[in-house]
């Protein structure tokens, strides 16, 4: 019991002591953390500067001064810097976030009109499209990408319809129908705003009732690529070198080549006894126009010598024969590779028939 | 197979062998770590994770009879699980097959990290995106390594690299290093696919997106590491051919990449324009970060890209540039015609072959193996 008595007493004793000690202790943590803590955000301490600019002098090689680095002290850390606390951060990622969204869902106003083959209006055409738009994080409920909208319109008898009335990003094109017809080619992907009640912007859509017979294929020559000129025959999808056929094609690069060096690359289509007319890539090819074609397309290019020269793929309506045949070819043109020679990548269609109609 | 007419008469009777295996047993599988926590290692080694019922090791290439055979190495992006890196990695192997695709084929894991890609937990905690990146640029390493045993093994000019999303700041940085390192080339053709990644670091002229009120950061993908130097990317040629699929309406690019680049420094991160330092900061002691030695540890949790995503942005100009010709394919117009909807971003692994074919397609074409 006595030992016990002295226990207590001496516990009773030392409580005071404890609770200074503690107290002192706290306080000089909480001098610590305040001496060492965050200030302001640097976006809004820190001086207004240009894009790429610095306020420092870096040395020749970049890397930062021993002399700058040796300013950079705990103390003046905490002061001239002033990192932003992360409640602080919280509430301008927040204020961003509001920003970047409010940013991103403009409102939605899209003028389309759907037309057939020979351009007439189409009535009663179903057009389904998604309009995305970004929503503002909901912590107790995530979700997956942006909200999404499915919107219907159905053509009116101007072949018009009309999107608008909600905000979005842009919209998905997710199809458009009409019994006895099928869409031409077109990009899937709008933004919120496209063509006017004025000017709207066009699809096409073709009957399925015209089918032409078309002839063609996806065909690669090799070729030696010293400027000479290749014939291809577009009705048997042959090349020769004897000046026959409906494109000649040539590519001249050298053939001392020097890694270091820039060197000249060329390449070139000329149509004999007709024409080529550019699309940009991707356009439909289903009908050639009647003029607008010019007789040769040319590239000419300096590459290094350790690079592969190429035209790149390029899309062209085609005149052949003086008018009797009309098609269409996406050709790329290369310069040698590694292991590949010149070469001549065709992918092409054309009709027999002196119709313009391709598909 | 037998051939019947309407009364059971056999018209036509043939029969064929056909051999049934997983498809683990047809591709490689290097990693160099699957968990976010861990550094990734410098050599990349075979997955171990393979199915022990009809597998006792992890399969791996017997010497090719061809000296000519190609080899394409996938590496892929950003919120993969384990699984998930191997069906992308499958799928690509199987649409290049159909395309005509003949040769050799493996997937890079690396480790990146996985989200349920719930908004709340991006937008609050971005570290969990600039951890995947910061895994990525310490992944190259170990790509660089296995890109140049695969160079040993295959041949110059039979190595062909593809990446998606995140996986090109892997891909982007291996090819760096490799020129860094005096390598040359080890890869034919590069495909970035719909790449994570600011366009600056490879050419600082393409657009800067706008931002209110101001960067707080200075653009150092496109000038590293001062003030008018090249951008970081600047001169690389590990790659033969590079070649950009973008899509300028990819919706993780426009929405998660930009927000996230904006919202950069991350917590516990800052730039101080004053002293022009980088640095961590912590209660007790604080950490200062330099170039280059901390560049990826910059890249990822502190500066902000100025350029729009490398996937979405045309005209891309550096190892893209050949003469006056871009190496890019535009996967928003026709035939790929590529939305603005989340699915999109990754469309190639997705949805059925039917709808994907041209996008495999042009890759083979794009590597000149078709």
């Amino acid at each position: 019991m006595e030992l016990g008595s002295n226990t207590n007493e001496i516990e009773i004793n030392m409580k005071p002591r404890v609770v200074i000690f503690v107290s002192v202790s706290a306080l000089l943590i909480m001098a610590v953390i305040y001496w060492r803590r965050p200030v302001q955000s640097p976006v809004t301490t820190e001086k207004p500067q240009a894009i790429g600019q610095s306020n420092s002098t870096p040395s020749a090689n970049g890397s930062v001064s021993n002399e700058s680095l040796s300013r950079i002290t705990p103390q003046n850390i905490g002061t001239l810097t002033s990192p932003a606390s992360s409640s602080t951060n919280d509430a301008r990622r927040a204020e961003m976030t509001a920003r970047f969204v409010e940013q991103k869902n403009e409102p939605i106003e899209f003028y389309g009109m759907v037309i057939d083959q020979d351009s007439n209006a189409l009535s009663g055409v179903n057009v389904k499209v998604t309009v995305e738009q970004v929503i503002m994080p909901v912590s107790t409920v995530p979700y997956i990408g942006p909200k999404e909208i499915s919107v219907e319109r159905t053509t009116g008898t101007d072949g018009r319809f009309e999107i608008s009335g909600m905000k979005g990003e842009g919209f998905d094109l997710e199809s458009i129908q009409k019994d006895g017809y099928e869409v031409e080619p077109t990009k899937r992907g709008f933004g919120p705003s496209g063509g006017s009640f004025e000017n709207p912007t066009i699809f096409k859509m073709w009957s399925t009732n015209i089918h032409e017979k078309l002839i063609g294929g996806d065909k690669k020559f090799q070729i030696i690529p010293d400027g000479r000129s290749y014939f291809i025959n577009l009705t048997d999808c042959t090349i020769n070198e004897s000046g026959q056929g409906d494109l000649k094609v040539w590519i001249n690069y050298t053939n001392q080549v020097q890694d270091s060096n820039l060197h000249d690359w060329s390449a070139g289509i000329e149509v004999i006894n007709g024409g080529l007319l550019e699309q940009v890539l991707g356009s439909p090819m289903f009908e050639a126009p009647a003029d607008g074609y010019v007789p040769t397309f040319q590239v000419e290019q300096k590459i290094k010598g350790y690079q592969g020269g190429e035209t790149g793929s390029h899309q062209f309506f085609l005149r052949l024969r003086n008018g009797q045949i009309y098609g269409q070819m996406t050709i790329d043109l290369y310069a040698p590779f590694n292991e590949v020679p010149g070469l001549i990548r065709l992918s092409y269609a054309i009709n027999l028939s002196g119709s313009q109609i391709l598909r | 197979m037998t051939i019947a007419d309407g009364s059971g008469n056999t018209l036509a009777q043939t029969e064929a062998f056909i051999e049934i295996v997983d498809i683990k047993q047809m591709y490689e599988r290097w990693t160099v770590g699957d968990n976010s926590q861990v550094l990734p290692v410098s050599v990349a080694t075979l997955a171990p994770d393979y199915p022990t019922n009809s597998m006792t090791a992890p399969f791996q290439y017997s010497q090719a009879q061809n000296t000519n055979t190609p080899y394409i190495l996938h590496v892929h992006g950003y919120n993969m699980p384990t699984w998930c890196k191997d069906r992308f990695a499958e799928t690509e192997y199987k649409r290049l097959y159909w395309q005509g695709y003949q040769g050799r084929y493996g997937s890079f894991r690396w480790p990146t990290t996985v989200q349920n890609f719930s908004f709340s937990t991006i937008f609050s905690d971005a570290q969990a995106f600039d951890l995947s990146e910061a895994n990525a640029w310490a992944s190259s390493k170990g790509l660089l390594n296995l890109l140049m045993n695969l160079d040993k093994v295959y041949g110059l000019g039979n190595v062909y690299l593809t990446a998606h999303s995140h996986g090109n700041v892997v891909a982007g940085e291996a090819l760096r290093q490799a020129t860094q390192q005096g390598l040359g080339q080890v890869v034919n053709t590069y495909v970035a696919m719909q790449a994570a990644i600011d366009s600056h670091t490879y050419d600082a002229t393409t657009s800067i997106r706008p931002l209110l009120p101001s960067y707080s950061t200075p653009d150092r993908y496109g000038q590293y590491y001062t003030n008018g130097a090249p951008c970081y990317f600047n001169g690389v040629s590990g790659a033969g051919t590079y070649v950009n699929f973008f899509n300028i309406n990819d919706w993780a690019l426009v929405n998660t990449w930009e927000l996230d680049q904006n919202e950069k420094p991350d917590n516990g991160y800052s730039y101080s324009s004053d002293l022009d330092t980088w640095w961590a900061y912590g209660v007790f002691s604080s950490t200062i970060f330099t170039f280059p030695t901390n560049t990826y540890t910059i890249f990822s949790y502190i500066d902000q890209g100025h350029g729009f995503a490398f996937g979405m942005q045309p005209n891309v100009g550096g190892p893209f540039l050949k003469g006056s010709t871009h190496n890019q394919v535009e996967l928003d117009l026709p035939p790929y015609s590529f939305g603005t909807a989340h699915i999109y971003h990754s469309g190639e692994f997705r949805s059925d072959n039917p709808q994907r074919w041209q996008f495999w397609n042009s890759v083979l074409t794009q590597m000149k193996l078709k």
